[in-house]
């Protein structure tokens, strides 16, 4: 399956300057995007190409996919760390930190692998933390640009989770459960993740506390596949327990 | 008092004694003390009767129910804490694995 153009590409064309890298960046490969994959053999190889074509190192970690992910990602230049056993998104972008920490890195972007985060969004990320404007910088659906294609009722689920995040860490979050981040060495330093599953987005926010925080709009590209494999809102529920018993234990 | 009884209580006493022996002293401690007096109050029922109407429950009985359910949920609790320390010593070995796999591929 060849597939020269990515579905992003007509945005690409409209890049303005202020979202293209400083002009002293001529090697890009020691940015390295963090990409948490489960069974996405569909949308991984744009993903992976797209990250590729502007110079970014990928590391894909297969959380023990049972299709072609692997595969597919390695094939299309991604470093790639394998589970070998199924261990959720939290364990998977850990994973991909300790490896990332191995080696000499400048920049480290999580980066969803169902194709719903764009490498321009991703770029502004980078550049803020190049800038040294923070340690962390978080994309948020709900600052400025509306998502598309949003259902209402995620949404409300979504500003309601970033209400606890706001009232829990004090950090001016509006967006906690957004998987595009960039994050300095000090940050990938810090941060820790040891909910395994869909609680580390708050995990990891109630650990920026030492870190200078910043958030910036990115567009969030809701498309069928991306709803099915998304969060099911009863999962909030989970999620508030996990951090509950994680209390006790962590 | 009949045997039945007798080898229920027998059995509770090995089981909170096992459960002292263990490592966390105080836990095991107190499901030690909280056995036997599970062990003296079914012995003689009129004293927990006197505990419950002290309480402002009808029965002796009705009051060792719920101890019953108030120390199975802490159990079910301390259980379920142990299943997430389990699952965080396999994460650690799973990532150490696939770390290692990853490397390999590096040096090719």
């Amino acid at each position: 399956m060849k597939c020269a153009k990515m579905h992003g590409d007509g945005k690409h064309m409209n890049l303005n300057s202020q979202n293209s890298l400083p002009l002293h960046l001529k090697n890009n490969n020691d940015i390295f995007f963090i990409v948490p994959a489960f069974n996405e053999a569909s949308t991984i190889e744009n993903v992976v190409r797209s990250i590729v074509e502007h110079g970014f190192t990928p590391v894909v970690i297969d959380d023990c996919s049972s299709d072609q992910t692997a595969d597919i990602a390695y094939s299309c230049g991604a470093v790639v760390i394998r589970h070998p056993i199924n261990l959720g998104q939290g364990a998977a972008l850990q994973t991909g930190i300790e490896y990332c920490l191995t080696k000499n890195f400048r920049v480290l972007v999580t980066f969803d692998s169902d194709g719903q985060h764009q490498i321009k969004d991703a770029i502004c990320l980078i550049n803020s933390i190049l800038n040294d404007e923070a340690d962390i910088v978080c994309g948020s659906r709900f600052l400025g640009t509306n998502a598309i294609g949003i259902p209402p009722v995620r949404s409300l689920f979504l500003q309601i989770a970033a209400l606890y995040t706001r009232l829990s860490t004090g950090l001016p979050a509006t967006d906690a459960h957004n998987g595009l981040r960039a994050l300095s060495k000090k940050a990938a330093k810090t941060i820790r993740i040891t909910h395994n599953r869909m609680a580390h987005a708050s995990e990891l926010m109630t650990q920026v506390k030492n870190l200078r925080f910043k958030e910036l709009p990115v567009e969030i590209l809701y498309t069928q596949h991306s709803l099915a494999k998304g969060q099911k809102l009863t999962n909030s529920i989970n999620i508030l327990i996990e951090l509950f018993i994680g209390k006790f234990t962590k | 008092m009949n045997l039945i009884l007798i080898l229920i209580l027998i059995v509770v006493a090995l089981i909170g004694l096992r459960i002292a022996l263990h490592r966390n002293r105080i836990l095991g401690l107190l499901t030690f003390g909280i056995s036997f007096l599970g062990i003296y109050l079914v012995i003689f029922p009129e004293y927990s009767t006197r505990i419950a109407n002290a309480l402002g429950v009808g029965r002796g009985a009705d009051l060792l129910l719920y101890f019953l359910f108030v120390i199975s949920i802490l159990g079910l609790f301390f259980v379920y804490i142990r299943i997430d320390q389990n699952n965080q010593l396999i994460t650690k070995l799973a990532r150490s694995i696939a770390l290692l796999s990853a490397s390999k591929k590096d040096k090719n």
